[in-house]
């Protein structure tokens, strides 16, 4: 039993939205348990001659905390050391699942707002990209999903909260396309490789889920009459 | 009504609806011969003008060859050429009207045949010029109810019977 009565491979409980931002090419919003992030994805536009590149496009994430999203980045505005970690690995992993070829000498850019962090929003912010992504008519390869594994009490379970994250043994952030190419796996802790199989094994299993979650929100958005704020650029 | 979503098919890499080939939303990509419709942002002196079409990259008109002057700010039709850099057959677009809308929806706007494309001009007494990168000129007539009517379809896109729906609600009108 874990510290919030749920099963080993029981996620909290997902929200997603998508559309939600008129001044940007496609948005979403995702609740993951305590999780809340907004996610604006921007172009392609050309991209500046200093950094473009004529074979493919240039993906640029930058996640951002907002000063009151948890009680240590408090009052913190300028992205620390975490932050820039996440747009990182983030932007290697969403490079992987966008046709990157398709926008030669192009600029796309995802901007990820953390409004309120309880564990797993690395992981969430690429759900909530993904979801976005696709509500700007970029071209992706497949549907990717991400779930943070991890070790708490000699067992692996899934979708770890804070205290589990603090204070369990290792916590393995795992996103992959919906055929299971993996895209980001971090891990941080002593895991053996079998319990590593077994991680991955798990998110595997969380397939269809995720490929609900997301055609869900977009049948929401798009089985009534669309809002004014499908009319842009006016 | 069902989504598919990227990777559900071979070769669909955008959202689809089911039934409806078009995207719902998609980047619009330079192919050759489209007949876009841009805007003037620069000159390269005795060389180029550059024109936004809204699309991730500018394209350019050579000026060697044109008979005409153009200014930034105004607005050309034009058709992309082989190398999908520069604009051929350029025409310049005056005293009308610009209003943009989503790429993946011009398919709807133009219609099969161009039917719809003569249905606004005719419900709205107007004259129309519609660029596949989604940029619309309107020449004359009643600017507002194109508007109207372009906005509907923009917004009812992903639904079947158009036509009679925008002939129920501005076809009395008149």
């Amino acid at each position: 039993m874990r510290s919030d009565g749920r099963q080993k491979d029981e996620l909290r409980n997902i929200k997603l939205e998508v559309g939600i931002l008129r001044n940007a090419k496609g948005s979403a919003y995702i609740e993951w348990g305590m999780n809340k992030i907004l996610v604006g994805v921007y172009g392609p536009e050309e991209a500046p001659p200093a950094i473009e590149n004529l074979e493919r496009a240039i993906i640029k994430v930058e996640y951002r905390m907002a000063t009151f999203c948890s009680l240590e980045e408090h009052g913190k505005y300028v992205p620390n050391r975490r932050a820039v970690e996440i747009s990182k690995v983030l932007r290697e992993a969403l490079s992987n699942l966008i046709l990157v070829d398709r926008y030669p000498g192009g600029l796309i850019e995802v901007q990820i707002l953390v409004l309120q962090a309880e564990g797993g929003t690395r992981v969430a912010s690429f759900v909530a990209a993904v979801a976005a992504l696709i509500d700007a008519g970029i071209a992706l390869r497949d549907i990717g999903y991400g779930i943070s594994a991890g070790k708490v009490n000699n067992e692996i379970v899934l979708d770890l909260s804070k205290e589990e994250d603090n204070l369990g043994q290792g916590d393995i952030p795992i996103c992959i396309t919906r055929k299971g190419d993996i895209l980001l796996l971090q891990l941080d802790g002593k895991i053996s490789y079998e319990e590593l199989q077994s991680a991955i094994e798990m998110v595997r299993s969380k397939r269809e889920f995720f490929e609900n979650l997301i055609r869900d929100a977009f049948t929401r958005r798009y089985s009534k009459e669309l809002s004014n704020d499908l009319v842009r650029h006016i | 009504m069902r989504v598919i979503l990227p990777g559900d098919m071979e070769n669909i890499y955008n959202l689809h609806l089911e039934g409806i080939d078009a995207a719902i939303e998609t980047v619009y990509i330079p192919k050759p011969r489209d007949v876009v419709i841009g805007k003037i942002i620069a000159e390269k002196k005795n060389v180029a003008y550059i024109v936004d079409i809204s699309s991730f990259y500018a394209m350019s008109i050579m000026i060697r060859g044109l008979e005409m002057r153009l200014n930034i700010g105004d607005y050309v039709m034009g058709v992309v050429s082989q190398t999908g850099e520069t604009l051929e057959n350029v025409r310049l677009l005056r005293n009308g009207v610009i209003y943009r809308v989503p790429e993946s929806k011009v398919g709807r706007i133009v219609g099969s045949k161009g039917e719809m494309l003569k249905l606004i001009e005719k419900l709205s007494n107007s004259k129309l010029e519609v660029g596949r990168n989604g940029i619309i000129w309107i020449g004359r007539g009643d600017f507002s109810r194109a508007i109207d009517i372009i906005n509907t379809i923009v917004k009812r896109a992903h639904i079947r019977g158009l036509t009679d729906y925008i002939m129920k609600n501005f076809g009395d009108a008149k």
